[in-house]
């Protein structure tokens, strides 16, 4: 990246400095927890699976680094969370009233996927020595992963439809025949887009920080 | 990502696409041929979904020698054959190969992919990325297929995903046990893949190491 560009990407969105940022990332998780005890307490399993799912991936950058210190991105935290909001609340009872926010919180967590895989894989690139990702092909490559978590994603759905039918029990997750199942392919293949096309640019702040923050730890 | 230094790598893709030379085109040539013939018999036979898969397939691999405006810029035939393998089998034999040789197909088709972003940009891979890389491929085409038979089951009166007799229910549970025969082609096709690069760049190098000794 020139450095020219990368000044100006910084200068995009405000950037806190690292202890307002561990803070936010707290406070982000403390909603997401906060989700999860409304799952056990209002026995909503999607609640408990989607608030633990985001706590997991608020969790990612640290575990990558095995370094518990490291926050998370602050505006990437609340783009997670506000997705798992909007799944909660849908559960909760507005997909049944909305028609229109089945496809909102697709999109959201669609674009969500596309933003952790792009990290996720620059992570890679930069931390490995081993492995080098041509950003010619960064396009390809984020199309690539969120399509293939798409179709991850959907097997999970069935395997937990097959459980439920199995065993009685009452799952998170539900697929809705192949409309719905393509609709979710579809809306990621959309967010990969998306996230490709305008993301870019900030996601490579997200990334940068994140790499600036662990120089500062480990070094 | 990677440096992007287009001059230094540009020479580098040539030299690994043409070194197997001519004979490897020729070779590279024949199997695009028959990809042709299995083409047009599957729009003979009206086979519309069929059709397009051959089609973007042979796009794929066409992609080496239209970009480097070469007609000896193949990709390795053995390698070639390998992915394009299920494919000809099942148009060349004119048999229904069902779900697993349709997921073999999907592999191969995702093994090609895999294999020129390789070739193409200055990708590099640890081995376990590399078989980690080629399952995504697969899922990721896997999905975009999927896609593409429900839209032309929807705007071209295809029967791909839901047939006339079955219902959405039954067309879903179908296409969920094809994404996971899909998967575990992905996974032979990823092991294929680092298996035939570790090979490839043992001998590479010792090539390299030939030249540097003389």
């Amino acid at each position: 990246m020139s450095p020219p560009l990368a000044a100006v990407r910084r200068r995009s969105l405000p950037r806190p400095s690292v202890r307002t940022q561990r803070r936010l990332t707290r406070l982000l998780q403390a909603v997401l927890v906060a989700i999860v005890a409304y799952g056990i307490v209002y026995s909503r399993p999607k609640a408990i699976t989607n608030g633990c799912l985001a706590l997991a991936v608020t969790a990612s950058p640290a575990l990558l680094e095995r370094n518990y210190a490291v926050p998370l991105d602050p505006w990437l935290g609340l783009w997670v969370t506000l997705a798992v909001l909007a799944h909660t609340l849908g559960s909760a009872g507005l997909y049944a009233t909305v028609g229109w926010w089945d496809h909102l919180t697709h999109a959201l967590s669609a674009t969500i996927v596309a933003g952790v895989g792009y990290t996720v894989t620059r992570a890679l690139d930069v931390h490995h020595d081993d492995i080098q990702l041509p950003r010619r092909f960064a396009f390809a490559f984020i199309l690539v992963l969120v399509m293939a978590f798409g179709v991850v994603w959907e097997l999970f759905e069935f395997g937990l439809d097959v459980l439920a039918a199995r065993t009685g029990v009452d799952m998170p997750l539900a697929q809705h025949g192949l409309d719905d199942t393509v609709g979710d392919l579809l809306f990621n293949a959309a967010g990969a887009v998306v996230v490709a096309a305008f993301g870019q640019a900030y996601l490579s702040g997200t990334v940068d920080a994140l790499l600036e923050v662990l120089e500062r730890g480990s070094g | 990502m990677g440096d992007d230094g287009e001059p230094t790598d540009r020479p580098d893709v040539l030299a690994r696409l043409l070194r197997e030379g001519r004979r490897n085109a020729v070779l590279a040539w024949i199997l695009v041929g028959a990809l042709g013939v299995v083409f047009v018999g599957s729009v003979l036979d009206r086979d519309v979904g069929w059709s397009v898969f051959v089609a973007a397939t042979g796009a794929i691999v066409l992609v080496p020698p239209v970009a480097a405006r070469s007609w000896w810029a193949m990709l390795p035939w053995e390698l070639l054959a390998l992915a394009l393998a299920p494919i000809l089998t099942r148009g060349l034999a004119g048999s229904d190969v069902g779900t697993v040789g349709a997921s073999l197909s999907v592999a191969g088709f995702a093994l090609v992919v895999a294999v020129e972003l390789r070739a193409f940009s200055s990708l590099r891979l640890t081995r376990w990325f590399a078989v980690v890389f080629v399952v995504c491929t697969t899922l990721a085409s896997a999905g975009v297929w999927a896609i593409v038979r429900w839209t032309l089951d929807r705007w071209a009166g295809t029967t791909l995903l839901v047939t006339p007799e079955g219902s959405a229910d039954a067309a879903n549970e179908a296409l969920m046990i094809e994404f996971l025969w899909v998967t575990l082609a992905g996974l032979a096709a990823g092991l294929l893949f680092d298996a035939y690069l570790s090979r490839r760049d043992a001998q590479l190098r010792r090539r390299i190491e030939a030249v540097i000794r003389r």
